[in-house]
């Protein structure tokens, strides 16, 4: 009680109460005014203040982070999948495009089949398509731009094997273009093709492009298989010795066509 | 006495800075302490000068009051009201053996 009996206590009090008083009828300004004076401190301790919660998180959450990290990654790497995919598809649409504006689709019954493997010392590639796409021995295979590839030599469930005219097995009647000239295209094997049969007397010049017939029946007439790389004639020998040199480059292939009817 | 008041002043400014923007990203579970409260507390039941406690609670509170939504003196009264009481119990009931109130 001695306390509300100190005068001055009590004038300090009243004095007290008449600057809430006050301070209440002028509220906006005096909180204004103490709001724009605390501002430039504020910001700094805001700032403080988020980055020391920031740093105190991360030291006690680390546990639920690495779990989030985890399934981040998880997500980058679905993603990154998926990205795969589509850039897959669209190199796929590519080639059907081509192979639609050259009309390759009109002239025969195709599968589109992608390069999943390739044997180059053998001469030979694997694709993606198999018995269950309706692939079967001896089907010819070509590029889009109706490029020679070979034939289909093995097939199994999803895959197949194709001999590309260089392997040692491959052999096949061949004509040079714009020319009644004839001949037998056998693989050297290394990438290697040579032209037989074609009798000393033909000429033939080097850079001529040499096509499939349609003897022997294993392909479709008019398939481009080369150019001529060299020719050499010997009084020795019966047939000339013509190299020929494959118009595609079994290191770039990925998509390719196996024609199923011609 | 005018001395200690103006440190007051200048101490419960910058807590009531401290409470509006450092503590409250160190809230747990949405609770954030109040800084002012405490401190006017324990300014009142350790500090044996009374006059300096009601004082203390009474800058205190305004303090608050203009950090809060609160009509200005809501604060500042409830805390005048606290340290009147823990004076008052302190006075009359407890005895700190190392304090002595005036």
């Amino acid at each position: 009680m001695r306390l509300l009996l100190n005068k001055k206590l009590l004038v300090l009090l009243v004095l007290g109460a008449f600057v809430i008083t006050l301070a209440n009828f002028y509220q906006s300004e005096t909180r204004n005014f103490f709001y724009s004076i605390s501002e430039p401190l504020q910001k700094p301790l805001w700032a403080a203040g988020q980055a020391g919660a920031g740093f105190l998180r991360t030291f006690f959450h680390t546990t639920r982070i690495e779990k989030e990290n985890e399934k981040l990654r998880l997500t980058v790497q679905e993603l990154l999948a998926k990205t795969a995919q589509f850039y897959e598809i669209e190199a796929e649409n590519k080639v059907l495009r081509k192979a639609f504006e050259i009309g390759l689709q009109e002239e025969f019954n195709l599968i589109l089949a992608q390069v999943t493997g390739k044997n180059i010392t053998e001469d030979s590639l694997i694709i993606n398509k198999g018995s269950k796409d309706g692939v079967k021995n001896d089907m010819p295979v070509v590029t889009q731009q109706k490029v020679l590839l070979g034939r289909v030599v093995q097939v199994y469930d999803n895959f197949s094997r194709v001999e590309v005219p260089s392997g040692r097995k491959s052999s096949f009647d061949g004509k040079i273009l714009g020319s009644e000239i004839q001949g037998l295209v056998r693989g050297a094997g290394n990438s290697k093709v040579t032209f037989d049969l074609v009798p000393q007397y033909e000429e033939v010049h080097q850079g001529e492009l040499l096509t499939t017939t349609a003897l022997g029946g294993i392909f479709p007439p008019g398939l481009l298989v080369g150019y001529v790389k060299s020719v050499k004639k010997s009084d020795v020998e019966p047939f000339q010795q013509i190299e020929i040199q494959p118009a595609f480059d079994i290191k770039q292939l990925e998509y390719l066509f196996i024609i199923t009817s011609f | 006495m005018v001395k200690n008041i103006l440190i007051l002043i200048l101490l419960f400014y910058i807590f009531a800075l401290l409470q509006t923007s450092f503590l409250v990203h160190f809230s747990l579970w949405w609770y954030v302490p109040n800084l002012i409260v405490i401190v006017v507390v324990l300014f009142n039941i350790f500090n044996p000068d009374v006059k300096l406690g009601v004082g203390a609670a009474v800058i205190g509170g305004l303090f608050l009051d203009i950090f809060s939504n609160n009509f200005i003196g809501f604060w500042s009264l409830t805390l005048l009201a606290i340290a009147v009481f823990l004076n008052f119990v302190f006075k009359k009931y407890v005895r700190i053996p190392s304090l002595k109130r005036a």
